[in-house]
């Protein structure tokens, strides 16, 4: 053996000592509740939006939900064939083969790293980019005390996460742990069986291959925003910024002013308690006298019509006491007997209005006209 | 003669297996997986090998798919 090879030995013989420990034969089983609590926990969104006529949020939930049953499904199939698969002998791992799977680890993979202290042995993968969308490399970093159990982080060596979630940094990788979905049973069998590069390709082969009917985010949403109003991850061409708080809101929930065209989010539009159309808040102003808010069309000023109409006519009875009024009619008919009718004005108002009109025109009570 | 034979495929099997004198990468292949070799990263005695190499007694071999999908739960 030449120099060269030692550090491979040395840490061969680290990585070895881990499989003459193990306890028993068969690694343990690892059934976890998540996948079925992560399935009745959308089965309850499901129900809430339903019940609250939240469309699209029932749309979103209804797929995640295939997806989590489908998942659930999977890991059920896998956990049932390890079992099947246990009725084979464990095999017995010897010191040569673990240099071997070493020796070939740095001939499969570029940046094999040994970490002697923490006793993790790591490779990088190629940069990774699905569908067109640039993921970056990862390290796939293995916890070789826990051998032959397969504990491992996926690190992002170049994180490239959506905008809707941090955490996740592939479609299936989320704080740093890899959904195996089809590759859980070899992945465990690789590392129960010492085969280690194999182990660190099943990793990197499933890395590069993108399920998209199960993934944290999806690639098509990569680039989401969630809508302030449904919660639904909102991608680049169906979304705007609501124009007035400047949130994320998908074209589903995104109406405009009726007035002045802006793009709003459900939270800045209010309904015109006169014409009840869509309004933004610049366009609805309150009415100083009742308090409603009223699209310009429906106010006049500073208050709304109703409000407008009446004060205003309150205001005319209150300018013109009775006496008054008489003595401007009797002053009139004695000028111009013609103009004149023949039916008495219902109100001083309609009276006000003739005379301040033109000569000839004959005035008529409001009710008649 | 025995050869070790491992498929990364589905339940991870890696078990020593009989074989005839004289059968290659390619007719192993077609003989116990389904699907392209091309689609597989095949290794003989942990090497990268051409589908007509002639397996030899005792040589370890290994198909592992290049495609496999991973979930999100
Ligand atoms: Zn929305
Ligand atoms: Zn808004
Ligand atoms: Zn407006
Ligand atoms: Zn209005
Ligand atoms: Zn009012």
């Amino acid at each position: 053996m030449s120099r060269n090879n030692k550090p491979i030995l040395r840490m061969a013989a680290e990585i070895h000592k881990q499989y003459l420990v193990r306890s028993s034969p068969a690694s343990p089983i690892e059934f976890s509740r998540v996948p079925y609590e992560r399935c009745l926990k959308l089965v309850r969104q499901l129900r809430v939006a339903h019940s609250r006529d939240w469309h699209g949020a029932a749309e979103c939930v209804r797929r995640d939900l295939i997806a989590a049953l489908e998942s659930h499904q999977r890991e059920l199939q896998s956990l049932s064939t390890l079992l099947s698969n246990m009725a084979h002998k464990p095999a017995v791992v010897n010191m040569r083969d673990i240099y071997e799977e070493l020796t070939a680890l740095h001939d499969e993979f570029d940046g094999v790293s040994w970490h002697a202290k923490q006793g993790t042995l790591s490779v990088a993968t190629e940069s990774i980019r699905l569908d067109d969308v640039y993921l970056g490399s990862f390290e796939i970093q293995l916890d070789c005390r826990s051998l032959p159990n397969a504990h491992y982080e996926i690190i992002a060596l170049d994180a490239q996460p959506p905008s809707c979630n941090e955490s996740v940094t592939h479609p299936h990788v989320q704080d740093n742990v890899l959904c195996e979905g089809d590759a859980q049973v070899p992945i465990q069998q690789a590392l129960s069986d010492g085969r280690l590069t194999d182990f660190f390709q099943l990793v990197a082969i499933t890395l590069s291959t993108y399920n998209a009917s199960s993934a944290y985010v999806t690639l098509a949403d990569w680039d989401g925003v969630p809508c302030v109003d449904c919660g639904s991850n909102a991608s680049e061409d169906y979304r705007m910024s609501c124009s007035r708080c400047e949130e994320v809101v998908c074209d589903d929930c995104s109406r405009s002013c009726e007035d002045c065209g802006d793009h709003c989010c459900g939270e800045c539009l209010g309904l015109c308690h006169a014409c009840e159309n869509c309004y933004c808040g610049n366009c609805l102003k309150r009415c100083d006298h009742c308090g409603t808010r009223n699209c310009s069309g429906c106010r006049w000023e500073e208050r709304c019509k109703r409000c407008h109409e009446t004060t205003e006519q309150e205001c005319k009875q209150n300018r013109q006491p009775e006496g008054q009024r008489k003595g401007e009619q009797e002053l009139e008919e004695e000028r111009n007997p013609a103009s004149v009718p023949q039916v008495r004005p219902a109100s001083p108002d309609t009276a006000a209005a003739v005379q301040s009109h033109g000569v000839g025109e004959a005035a008529v009570p409001a009710g008649l006209r | 003669m025995q050869i070790l034979f491992i498929n990364n495929n589905g339940g991870g099997f890696a078990d020593y297996i009989e074989i005839e004198a004289g059968t290659t990468v390619r007719k192993l292949f077609d003989a116990r997986i389904s699907g392209n070799a091309a689609d597989h990263l095949i290794r003989v005695n942990r090497q990268p090998v051409a589908s007509n190499y002639v397996l030899q007694p005792n040589d370890r071999i290994s198909m592992t798919p290049v495609k496999i999908e991973g979930a999100n739960s």
